[in-house]
């Protein structure tokens, strides 16, 4: 039993490095190339479908990292059974 | 009604809140509740310093925090933060409508994994507040024609400080109340006089376990985008709205809240967007904390209790709303009514602006302080799984999920 929750915390730890070096990754392309990205992103039109795709990528790759950081940090959820609210 | 009928008037019910969803599409990015003149709109992107880098962190994720928490906030000290950096208007509005709609995903993905979402009630509720903002939308603009820019202002603070200083002062009240007494949710009288209406179609909504009609659900829903339109925070209405009006648990209601959000931010998003104004750099980096704050606070709804959750969002909407009143003396100024020195003025703006972050790190502190608390929780019973469990550490009705 403790065995298999060090197991799972250890994996929890790798799934945090592995999101966090890919959003690390996307938050340098975007600003590493940060006049060009304004550039387009600013057009309007159907530029626009651009700047809400980042915003999709962003809150599955960044919110992931976070997802997992927050459970490696130790906070994780409690259920309530009835009568718990 | 036959079932047969009743279902084919709710799908009626549905495809016609859908048709007009999308003719209110047009103009949603107005919805920021922000009246913008002439001098706001234009469309300058400024230089990021580590320190703004920093700043917008920071607001991130004690914004993402709150709306994890209790489904809506931290929007409102986000546009004056851009201000304050130098952003104009135009843009501080349209990124900060841009970072809601990804923050508003997350929270309500992980609340969803928790049962605590009611998705069929947030898309009806998100569809009707899209429609309301379009009314808002044309109010405002009413205002703004009839008394100019400063009369717009002084009309959306006057709405905002009553709005937010009765039902504050009636969600603490309840919290309190509910605290003393120890019991699980409270229902107001208003919520049994909703349930007799039946008129048809009536939706079962298993998340929120209620039954209420159409006619009530999209009134609300309703309201709840004509004040977003108005002061920006529609989620202050939307909750106490599912609350006090349909009977939904406080829990279930700041968890729907962020489905709303979601569709509300989306739709206003594209419209910015399509403008062009949404400064991507910004949006991002105040993601890099939200999305952090949003699931923390998620998280956080879980070791509390509901009146926690209601003591929480009462302190945001009294303070904010004390915030906001000191603008109120500027456009009087400004309307002429009342004479101030241009001092006077930017004292008055400086302090209104400071009580807001305050309404954040309150809140903040308070929320983190929960989650630490539960923190501990967890891992003393971690550390006692292996002898007899303790009731007095955990109570037996919590399981970890």
């Amino acid at each position: 039993m403790t065995k298999l929750k060090e197991n799972s915390k250890t994996s929890t730890v790798k799934y945090a490095i592995f999101w966090g070096i890919i959003s690390i990754a996307a938050y340098l392309v975007l600003f590493l190339h940060e006049t060009t990205v304004t550039d387009y992103f600013s057009r309007g039109g159907y530029f626009a479908i651009l700047v809400i795709a980042t915003a999709f990528i962003f809150s599955i790759v960044h919110g992931s990292f976070a997802n997992y950081l927050v459970e490696a940090m130790g906070f994780k959820a409690i259920k309530h059974g009835k009568g718990g609210h | 009604m036959k079932p047969e009928q009743s279902k084919r008037a709710r799908n009626l019910a549905v495809m016609s809140l859908g048709a007009l969803t999308i003719l209110a599409v047009p103009g949603i990015g107005e919805a920021a509740g922000e009246a913008l003149g002439a001098a706001d709109i234009v469309k300058t992107f400024v230089e990021l310093t580590p320190a703004s880098v920093l700043f917008l962190f920071i607001l991130g994720f004690l914004g993402g925090l709150l709306s994890g928490f209790i489904g809506s906030g931290g929007a409102f000290v986000l546009t004056p933060g851009m201000m304050s950096l130098g952003v104009p208007g135009a843009v501080a509005v349209a990124t900060n409508m841009c970072h809601k709609f990804p923050k508003a995903l997350v929270g309500a993905y992980k609340r969803y994994k928790y049962g605590q979402v009611d998705i069929k009630l947030g898309l009806i509720m998100g569809i009707s507040a899209t429609i309301g903002v379009q009314i808002g939308i044309k109010v405002q603009k009413v205002i703004i024609e009839k008394w100019g820019a400063a009369g717009s202002n002084l009309y959306v603070s006057v709405v905002f400080v009553s709005i937010l200083t009765v039902l504050g002062a009636y969600i603490l009240y309840d919290a309190i109340t509910t605290m003393r007494g120890k019991s699980g949710n409270t229902t107001s009288p208003l919520v049994e006089k909703v349930k007799k209406i039946k008129i048809p179609p009536v939706l079962t909504f298993k998340a929120a376990d209620t039954k209420v009609s159409i006619w009530v659900t999209v009134p609300v829903g309703f309201c709840t985008g004509m004040l977003a339109a108005t002061i920006a925070v529609g989620g202050f209405i939307g909750v106490p709205g599912m609350i006090y009006v349909l009977g939904v648990p406080a829990i279930v209601a700041t968890a729907t809240e962020l489905v709303i959000a979601f569709v509300m931010g989306l739709s206003g998003s594209i419209t910015w967007a399509m403008g062009g104004y949404v400064d991507i750099r910004m949006v991002v980096l105040i993601l890099a904390g939200s999305l952090i704050g949003v699931q923390l606070g998620a998280v956080g709804t879980t070791y509390v209790k509901d009146y926690m959750i209601k003591f929480v969002m009462a302190t945001v909407m009294l303070i904010v709303s004390v915030s906001r009143g000191f603008a109120i003396p500027t456009y009087l100024n400004e309307l002429g009514v009342m004479h101030l020195t241009e001092s006077t003025i930017i004292t008055c703006k400086n302090i209104s602006f400071i009580i807001m972050c305050l309404a954040l790190a309150i809140s903040g502190v308070i929320v983190l302080g929960s989650m630490l608390k539960g923190r501990k929780t967890l891992l003393a019973a971690e550390a006692n799984e292996q002898g007899p469990a303790r009731q007095d550490i955990i109570p037996a009705n919590l399981t970890k999920v």
